[in-house]
């Protein structure tokens, strides 16, 4: 997963520690004891930082510390797959077949899909939700021959391929039906989920 | 018109919704209503997309004598459309034949 940048120097002291609760750890540690009690958090991270005598490079570094933190914070609260999102299974529904597996059901159209136009060698279908397109995340999903992925789950489809996401994605995506579409404007997995407040029109771009 | 295909689905389904998608998948906003209410009454029911079936969705128009999808059948007897779903819901009529079902 990409880091992602929430916290700027510029701040107010208060709103950091309102809304990274860790913060605080980073603050004391660099010396800020008086950011803990009550002085004045109304000042920005950078003004705040200065008047203690500190330098642009202790504030950039202070910044990074409380991502970090931040990060790690919304990281805990992120569901892990269970034991069952592991194994695959055939689920019958009148006359359609689905395949229920990572938390997500693939149609047999996207399941035979991803297995029939899979190339030598590229084992893993990576299907990862990344910031872009229209609507402020976009689904992106390819071949590789790696399952090399920070925060990644392999979940194994059959004995020749596997699909490869990480927490954040899985998260996201939970719940989700995966199809496989053809059309005018080309062929590809089209998903259907339910946690999203806003589809682009593509299916391609959501936002939550 | 393949009539034995379709009377053996409703033999077979005491409750099925024909419908454009599926439980999983619904792919029109009519098939959705229908399948949302029917949900709220029963876990037990399967639902057939007549969009992958093109020969059985010209077929079950006729059967019916019903223009649309969706169609909800019960004990092998059409109740009919999202409308009347709707209806036969509001009315409690729908819980009566579901739990009689």
């Amino acid at each position: 997963m990409k880091p992602i940048t929430k916290i700027t120097k510029h701040w107010p002291v208060q709103k950091i520690l309102d809304e990274v609760p860790g913060s605080v750890d980073c603050m004391i540690e660099a010396g800020l004891d008086c950011f803990a009690c009550n002085s004045d958090k109304s000042e920005t991270l950078e003004e705040g930082m200065k008047s203690h005598g500190l330098s642009d490079e202790d504030v950039l570094k202070m910044v990074d510390e409380i991502n970090k933190s931040w990060q790690s914070h919304r990281m805990k609260q992120l569901k892990k797959p269970k034991d069952s999102d592991f194994t695959i299974i055939e689920v019958t529904e009148g006359n359609k077949v689905y395949y229920k597996i990572g938390g997500l059901m693939l149609t047999q159209k996207a399941h035979q899909a991803i297995l029939q136009l899979k190339p030598e060698g590229k084992n893993y279908i990576k299907i990862l939700l990344e910031a872009g397109g229209c609507s402020g995340y976009s689904y992106e999903y390819s071949y590789t021959d790696s399952s090399d992925l920070e925060d990644g789950f392999v979940f194994r489809l059959d004995d020749s391929i596997s699909l490869l996401t990480n927490l954040f994605t899985f998260n996201k995506l939970l719940g989700s039906v995966i199809d496989f579409e053809s059309g005018l404007q080309g062929s590809g997995l089209v998903f259907h989920n339910p946690n999203s407040k806003q589809n682009c029109h593509c299916g391609v771009s959501v936002n939550f | 018109m393949n009539k034995e295909k379709i009377e053996s689905l409703l033999s077979d389904n005491k409750i099925i919704l024909f419908m454009k998608g599926d439980k999983f998948m619904p792919k029109c906003g009519f098939s959705m209503n229908a399948l949302e209410i029917i949900k709220k009454l029963t876990d037990d029911f399967i639902t057939y997309d007549i969009l992958e079936d093109e020969e059985l969705r010209s077929d079950l128009k006729i059967y019916s004598e019903w223009p649309t999808y969706p169609q909800l059948y019960i004990n092998q007897e059409l109740i009919g459309g999202s409308d009347i779903i709707k209806d036969l819901y509001l009315s409690g009529d729908l819980e009566k034949l579901i739990q009689e079902a």
